[in-house]
């Protein structure tokens, strides 16, 4: 208590206080190409505000006020620890804390109080150990970042010591992944996600379960040559729940579960090559039948990338993951392989840029495609379009979606 | 308006007293010059960009630009401040003596410093008119990559310049600086090209660079204010730079690559 106190005092002797500010307002709109149940209108408005007491001392506050209509709508806020839950201005606007930190750093070390995230591991939307943090998962994969991330309450410390960079994180409130709402356009469909219960088949009423244990991690990683290695243990909840009976219906639960998971990345001319490997002893898993039973399993992730930069301004990323579970009588399959492909590439000195990505699932055969174009019209506002293409059986990871085509349009003023 | 006259002599090789040496013997001591400027170990500055496109529509950036080059490594982290779309976005390279470069940027969107491929020295450099190589050469012309010649010299604002120009050595060469020949005033007294036309690979007119402002900082001839001018898509950068100043033992925390999540450092 008294290392906080002083911590706190400290900004109080500052010499010279600078406060910066942003404002982002981000609109975004969406048409069904199948059958117009993918329609959507949203508007975020995000507020920054960094205080800067002197070299060592910052504060950062971040907002985030979200507005919508059509069926996407803006995902539940059951998962959210009570502590983190966003302030819900009726069923479609809210407004959430993104960031609220006082950190305080020296030369090559920080150290952060406050609601943060947490970004670990080094691939790109394939979460092999990058599992600190909870994620929106209200629009599914279909968005400009992957993952988004949610804020938790927590501290971190970052440091070198005897050639290595330690990340020392601890988080105690219970946010978990965020769903989109039943009967929204990105609601789960697929039995895997739903205890085995059929899609289309109506789900009991399901109640959140918020933790109480809070997530601990700890990350060394050394630069070596052109390569960096790091090694790294999380154990907390789990971000995605198991199903269990409850007197009333069906509570969702996030049990405890170990992750010790090991990443590495080099250069290597054009490319930049990434492998992540993981392994949770005790993942939490929904048995198949109709008891909604629940075991503990072996789990093993690994994924690996390449970023790659072509001629003529082109830049590609390709990634390949697996995730398997040991055992029988699973809600889901043993072992997926999902491969991701992106490719862009910038015109008129980086105010246009043009992207592709391919997402798949090479198990199940399903998949998304997802071309976008965006131009930067000025120092302050950006427009972006795409398309969002589905395909596959409607029990698969992205084939639960083949029925939310969509074309999109966003406009992103930002001072 | 033209700026400049040529002269057909070559009167201005007095200066290194080779007056009647063998012309690219003379060419490569003066392509020498300009290599073996001074440079400071360590300097720091805010960077302003204005990039304006062949519409005249103008977008800026500001940035502190960290320099520094000790152990056979030289290190450059930027850091942008404005506009807001890009504020804290940060770019780390270093470029070793002894083995290959590496990249880092770090985007908050992503809230993630990521490691970049090495880009070739020909591509350009964050949407300006600058080519990678143009940043790391800081107005030089490497050795190895040029045959160099002496086309004359010049008199800019009432100064007169010799003319360097240079061929790349190979085809191979030219493609990855993305240039095939240059043409150079230089200025014998801060050893700096103060004019450069580049062509590209098809023999094309490509790019007109321009030094306009040079002073010593610690001791050191530094451009405090350069335009590169693409001549085939008219898009323009400028880049002055303010409060630009020597810092000797430059705390190397700042090049850390983990601390550019950090924000942008105060350097002392």
């Amino acid at each position: 208590m008294l290392a906080i106190a002083g911590m706190m005092a400290a900004p109080a002797a500052a010499d010279s206080i600078k406060v910066d500010h942003s404002l982002e307002a981000v609109q975004t709109l969406a048409t069904g190409i199948d059958d117009g149940e993918a329609d959507f209108a949203k508007l975020e408005i995000r507020p920054d505000f960094n205080v800067r007491f002197n070299r060592a001392w910052r504060a950062d506050v971040a907002l985030r006020f979200e507005g919508a209509t059509g069926d996407t709508g803006l995902g539940s806020v059951e998962t959210y620890g009570d502590v983190s839950r966003p302030l819900t201005l009726g069923p479609d606007a809210r407004i959430e804390i993104d960031e609220a930190t006082l950190s305080w750093r020296k030369r090559s070390s920080r150290l952060t109080l406050g609601k943060q995230t947490f970004a670990w591991g080094v691939l790109d939307g394939l979460q092999v150990t990058d599992r600190f943090d909870a994620v929106r998962r209200r629009e599914a994969v279909f968005t400009e970042q992957r993952p988004q991330r949610i804020s938790k309450w927590g501290a971190r410390a970052e440091f070198n010591r005897a050639g290595v960079r330690w990340d020392i994180a601890a988080s105690f409130d219970g946010t978990s992944d965020q769903p989109a709402n039943p009967g929204d356009t990105y609601a789960v469909r697929a039995p895997r996600f739903r205890a085995g219960v059929p899609a289309g088949a109506p789900l009991p009423d399901l109640r959140v379960v918020t933790p109480d244990e809070p997530t601990l991690g700890i990350r060394g990683s050394r630069r070596i040559g052109g390569s960096d290695f790091s090694a790294l243990v999380i154990h907390g909840p789990d971000t995605e729940p198991v199903f269990r009976p409850a007197s009333t219906g069906v509570t969702l639960e996030y049990d405890m579960r170990t992750l010790v998971g090991a990443t590495w990345q080099t250069s290597a001319g054009a490319r930049v090559w990434r492998v992540e490997t993981a392994w949770v002893p005790d993942q939490p898993v929904n048995l198949e039948g109709p008891s909604l039973a629940t075991d503990t399993r072996s789990r093993w992730l690994a994924g690996a990338g390449v970023d790659w930069d072509l001629p003529n301004d082109l830049f590609l990323n390709a990634q390949l993951g697996v995730d398997h579970v040991d055992g029988d009588e699973l809600v889901r399959p043993n072992t997926d392989v999902i491969s991701t492909l992106r490719i862009q590439r910038s015109f008129s000195n980086q105010t246009w840029n043009a992207s592709a990505e391919l997402l798949g699932s090479l198990t199940d055969g399903d998949g998304t495609f997802r071309p976008a174009l965006s131009w930067q019209a000025n120092d302050r506002l950006r427009l972006q379009a795409g398309l969002d293409l589905v395909w596959g059986d409607e029990d698969g990871i992205f084939g639960q979606f083949r029925d939310t085509d969509r074309a999109w349009f966003k406009v992103r003023w930002m001072v | 308006m033209q700026r400049f006259k040529t002269i057909s002599l070559l009167p201005f090789l007095a200066f290194s007293g080779l007056a009647h040496a063998d012309t690219s013997a003379d060419a490569m001591a003066l392509a020498t010059l300009v290599v073996e400027r001074p440079a400071n170990e360590g300097r720091a500055g805010t960077m302003h960009f204005q990039l304006t496109n062949s519409a005249g529509r103008v977008r800026e950036r500001e940035a502190l630009m960290v320099h520094s080059e000790t152990d056979g490594t030289e290190r450059i982290a930027i850091f942008f401040s404005a506009p807001a779309m890009i504020e804290e976005t940060a770019f780390l390279s270093f470029n070793h003596e002894m083995r290959e470069d590496e990249n880092w940027l770090y985007l908050p969107a992503t809230e993630r410093v990521r490691r970049l491929p090495v880009s070739d020295r020909g591509d350009y450099f964050l949407g300006t008119d600058l080519t990678y190589g143009d940043i790391k050469d800081n107005f030089k012309f490497g050795l190895e990559d040029w045959s160099f010649n002496l086309d004359g010299e010049v008199v800019m604002d009432g100064k007169a310049h010799p003319v360097l120009t240079g061929m790349a050595k190979t085809p191979e060469i030219g493609i990855e600086m993305g240039y095939a020949a240059f043409r150079a005033h230089i200025d014998t007294e801060t050893a700096f090209p103060v004019w450069i036309e580049y062509t590209d690979t098809d023999g094309d007119l490509l790019k007109r660079v321009e030094v306009l402002d040079i002073k010593p900082i610690g001791g050191a001839q530094t451009a405090l204010h350069f335009r590169a001018e693409n001549l085939q898509t008219g898009h323009q950068t400028d880049i002055q730079f303010e409060g630009m100043r020597h810092v000797p033992g430059i705390d190397e925390s700042i090049f850390d690559p983990d601390a550019m999540a950090y924000g942008i450092p105060d350097v002392e």
